[in-house]
């Protein structure tokens, strides 16, 4: 006996997420979900920004991490409301985990939440976690093959940063095939070059989170 | 390593429907996966023998069904299908393009036994 099921097996998660976004849109915060493989310099993008602009923005941050708090450590000295959601093992963040780490942020006062999500290229990008954008970060010592390498990362994201540019001296980093195979796979895609060594394209990231900031502000009002 | 929280919604689903048409046993699973999708068929069926082990599902077997990525052209209208990673379109050279097929993660139906 055979019989007809036709039912999405990410519906859970989908529909939750689209809960969370609506939450956070209601509550007018901006969500950016970072992503990329483990040593890409999410972590200390987040230090930089957090130093440029939470004496302006309320900011929040959710810590993905396999098994410790490590990450969570470095960002403590800018006292600011942390979760750190350890996934014991599991490669990603799903849209249930971000549910409970919210139950800990005062979401009324917040303008900006980052999620660092689980250091991986290809799990995290199957997961919508509600967030406005996702972020794909690439570092230039992991190569220029990673967008045609996971096209998936790469055709969610809404914003690509390319970190550690001061290194490519030293690497056979190829930045016009990583850029031709980044619009062969999302046309128009917006990429940040920077460097959070060097401060170098810094100013470009803090730019962009302001003007969305400000996009979500008007598009509420 | 998520092929863990697909396969445990595929069983999920399965054993559901099993128990809401009355069947005893389910003998096969048959599912539709988009390529945009970073599915290793290997470990979906180690997770698939994992999770349905003790369950009305014990014996069946799940077949996967692969969707190839096809595009159309908002230009000039042709579609075509993702190859080696380029999604824009080869007649026109357009970047205009949408997605028709190859983000499927859909559970299609089931088989089984009333007794």
């Amino acid at each position: 006996m055979k019989i007809e099921v036709m039912k999405a097996l990410m519906e859970d998660n989908a529909s939750n997420a689209q809960k969370l976004r609506n939450l956070f849109s209601e509550k007018e915060v901006l969500v950016l979900n970072l992503i990329s493989s483990p040593g890409s310099g999410k972590t200390t993008l987040l230090e930089k920004t957090l130093a440029e602009l939470k004496d302006r923005y309320s900011i929040g941050v959710i810590e993905g991490d396999i098994t410790t708090a490590r990450d969570a450590e470095r960002l403590t000295q800018f006292n600011i409301p942390q979760v750190v959601i350890n996934t014991d093992g599991a490669c990603h963040l799903n849209a249930n985990s971000i549910e409970k780490a919210l139950e800990s942020f005062d979401l009324d006062a917040l303008d900006l939440l980052f999620v660092e999500n689980v250091g991986n290229l290809v799990c995290p990008s199957e997961f919508d976690i509600g967030e406005y954008a996702k972020i794909a970060m690439v570092s230039t010592t992991e190569g220029d093959d990673k967008p045609a390498k996971y096209p998936l990362l790469f055709q969610e994201a809404k914003l690509a940063l390319l970190n550690k540019t001061d290194l490519i001296p030293y690497t056979n980093f190829n930045s016009d095939a990583f850029y031709r195979d980044l619009q062969n796979i999302n046309p128009g895609i917006p990429v940040l070059e920077m460097s959070c060594i060097t401060n170098d394209g810094l100013s470009g990231w803090f730019e962009w989170i302001i003007a969305e900031l400000k996009k979500r502000r008007i598009h509420n009002d | 390593m998520h092929e863990m929280s697909v396969v445990s919604n595929i069983i999920k689903i399965a054993l559901q429907t099993a128990e809401e048409n009355n069947l005893a046993a389910v003998t096969k699973i048959r599912i539709k996966v988009g390529s945009q999708h970073h599915l290793a068929p290997d470990l979906m069926e180690y997770a698939f023998s994992f999770f349905k082990k003790d369950t009305a599902a014990a014996e069946a077997s799940l077949e996967i069904k692969k969707v190839p990525v096809t595009m159309k052209c908002l230009r000039c209208g042709r579609t075509f299908t993702v190859n080696e990673g380029i999604y824009i379109c080869p007649v026109c050279e357009s970047v205009h393009v949408e997605m028709l097929t190859g983000r499927e993660l859909i559970i299609e139906n089931i088989e089984g036994e009333t007794q």
